[in-house]
């Protein structure tokens, strides 16, 4: 069965968006911040189980980037200036290590727990910082090989620490789809996930913004990781063309689909003809799945319920029309 | 009209931003809450800009801007006042901080002019000194905002820059010489086909006008869409070095640039100003390469001033002024 998934972080409500400025300027207490976060959670997590998702994504709501939340966790590092994300118009601090992690508060442990507490019967994804792009993308002095799998061992530590494993662990990294990114960065991250594989059982690898070299995608699909996720909206030519030149096994790859940095709604045959596409570009039978682009932390809240519920939608029809057909 | 001679050589400019005065920054708060009427929100800008304007002069700098006092975004701005935009709804730009990211509801269309009033009182309080007529280019804006009207991305960006070609081309008219537009959305997608795109938009805004075309890039990779962006209808790239560390230089030798250059000497991002020694240094490290001469060199911040605290922005004006002054004696063109 074709999984169908969110990527990342959901946006904001008004009023967790208050509560923060409240929080912030000391009018509120932290319970009744994270009051406000809660209710974004479970209303986003309502959300993605009506959609039919194949996994509930944790939305990630007090994330003021990717980073923050384990930076502020973990002893040895800080967050210092703003710095673009990729091709964004936002900004994220830049994490600087001046030591090794070292675990003082669960993140990955803690969120799990939520998550199990909102939709104790459904599959749990939460998704990390790939070690590779949290190390490659911090301030640093210490060894960058190095300094990624302490971070993939801070992980595990986190999730030992608090005896909670998601049922997927996700690592973003969007730093491999760089064109600086190397064979070289992949077999750091092949070190990473043997640590991570000590603790987490399904791991998924997540590449977005951009499409990865071919000699980058050729290593990263030898990792021995559930799926891979690839996604074809911003540059769809490059991308497909990639699939077929390297020609993953098709059962690994999810390709993200549905525009999670845009608010216009997709047209369901054109999402439709990628997946068509792709499966004769891989010539495989299946997919591992679709999925969005990346996360929807960069459009409005309305917009990234609008667009959960038509990746379900869209799922469910591709499934029973293009996949079931083929298969 | 003009009294003002440029000299030949090591011409001083600005990108465009300035700090803004408190009477700017609250005259736009106040126009937002609709206090005040469009009218009068320019006028209380005027003394802002006149303010600028003299601080330019006290620096020495030889073509200037009327220091963007009006903006309150460099894309905001503009997409307030064309005709197909709706304001949107709230999109982070980082921590808890977001912004209304505009939406594209309808065909883009020109109403009237946004800056050429701004422009034209800078350049009458500007003795003499060319001001520069700074727009933010049809990329950025397409970037920077949301797109539920067009079909097609590329139909999208061309009338932008329809739209925008009206403004300018009512600038030319009333004299503007110098005509530049921003672009640091490309650098954030540093691709060919994004360049490519920026370059069909570009025929359509600045074709056939008699002006000086300059582009604006800054941060991110130029390095990588360099290649791409050199046959742009543009007389003058003006690109970010000191921030990069003159990463870009060697690229310049490679591609065999030989267009104008607006060469950034001084980091906007940073409170050190640089001395006249450094900025000397960069220029002889890009004279070396031996690709432009130094009528073709014009020497600027890497980009806007405006996050920088008034005086350190004056003070690095002041040593871009004297290093310019210093190199054309060196060079013969002064004596
Ligand atoms: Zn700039």
């Amino acid at each position: 069965m074709m999984k169908i998934f969110v990527l990342g972080a959901y946006p904001r409500s008004a009023k967790t968006r208050k509560a923060i400025r409240d929080l912030d300027e000391g009018k509120i207490s932290i319970e009744e911040a994270r009051l406000a976060i809660l209710e974004d959670t479970a209303y986003i997590c309502g959300v993605q189980v009506g959609a039919g998702l194949s996994y509930v994504q944790d939305p990630a709501i007090e994330n003021h980037d990717i980073f923050r939340p384990f930076v502020e966790s973990w002893r040895g590092v800080y967050a210092d200036g703003l710095l673009r994300f990729f091709d964004n118009n936002f900004f994220y601090r830049i994490p600087v290590f001046v030591e090794e992690p070292d675990v003082q508060k669960c993140v990955i442990s803690q969120r799990v727990r939520i998550l199990k507490r909102i939709v104790h019967y459904y599959p749990i994804k939460i998704s990390v910082p790939g070690p590779v792009t949290f190390s490659f993308m911090s301030k640093t002095e210490l060894d960058r090989s190095e300094l990624a799998i302490s971070i993939s061992r801070a992980y595990v530590l986190d999730s030992e620490l608090g005896d909670s494993i998601p049922d997927i662990l996700q690592l973003d990294e969007p730093f491999l789809t760089d064109p600086d990114a190397s064979p070289y960065h992949v077999s750091i991250l092949e070190e990473c996930v043997k640590e991570l594989k000590r603790r987490f059982s399904r791991i998924i690898i997540s590449l977005y913004y951009g499409v990865p070299r071919e000699d980058v995608f050729k290593r990263v699909i030898e990792l021995p990781v559930e799926a891979l996720t690839i996604s074809l909206v911003e540059y769809p030519d490059r991308a497909l063309s990639l699939l077929k030149t390297v020609r993953p096994e098709s059962s690994k790859i999810c390709i993200g689909v549905i525009d999670a940095r845009d608010i216009k709604v997709e047209e369901y045959e054109s999402v439709k003809k990628l997946v068509e596409k792709t499966i004769e570009c891989v010539e495989g039978r299946d997919l591992y799945g679709i999925s969005t682009s990346c996360g929807f932390e960069l459009i409005p809240l309305k917009y990234a319920i609008e667009k959960t519920q038509i990746l379900g939608r869209y799922g469910l029809r591709i499934s029973e029309e293009v996949v079931k057909v083929r298969g | 009209m003009s009294n003002y001679t440029l000299p030949k050589a090591f011409i001083t400019t600005v990108v465009g931003s300035y700090p803004k005065f408190p009477e700017a920054q609250e005259a736009i708060e106040k126009r937002k809450r609709g206090l005040i009427s469009e009218e009068e929100f320019r006028k209380i800008c005027r003394s802002a800009i006149r303010k600028v304007v003299e601080d330019y002069i006290t620096a020495g700098v030889d073509i200037i801007s009327d220091g963007e006092q009006t903006r309150e975004d460099m894309v905001v701005f503009f997409v307030e006042r064309m005709r197909g935009y709706e304001i949107g709804d709230w999109v982070r730009i980082f921590d808890n901080v977001y912004f209304r990211k505009p939406i594209v509801v309808s065909k883009i269309e020109y109403v009237g002019p946004m800056i050429i009033e701004d422009w034209e009182y800078a350049r009458s309080v500007s003795d003499g000194r060319p001001v520069k007529f700074i727009i933010t280019g049809p990329y950025t804006i397409l970037d920077w905002s949301f797109n539920l009207y067009y079909r097609d991305r590329r139909e999208l960006i061309f009338d932008i820059a329809r739209a925008l070609r009206r403004e300018i081309e009512e600038a030319v008219k009333r004299g503007a010489k110098y005509v530049q537009v921003d672009e640091p959305a490309l650098s954030t997608r540093p691709v060919r086909e994004e360049a490519e795109l920026l370059k069909e938009a570009l025929e359509i805004m600045l074709k056939g006008l008699d002006c000086k075309k300059i582009v604006h890039i800054c941060f991110g990779r130029i390095e990588r869409i360099l290649p791409y962006i050199l046959d742009y209808p543009v007389d003058q790239f003006d690109l970010e070095f000191k921030n990069s560390n003159f990463r870009l230089l060697p690229y310049l030798k490679e591609y065999s640039y030989n267009k104008e250059l607006g060469y950034g000497v001084v980091d906007v991002h940073s409170l050190k100003v640089e001395t006249v020694e450094e900025i000397k240094d960069a220029v002889y490290r890009l004279l070396k390469l031996d690709i432009i001469g130094p009528e073709k060199i014009y020497l600027d911040p890497d980009c806007g001033l405006k996050r920088l605290p008034r005086e350190i922005a004056l003070e690095k004006l002041k040593n871009i002024v004297k290093a310019a002054r210093e190199l054309r004696r060196e060079y013969g063109y002064e004596s």
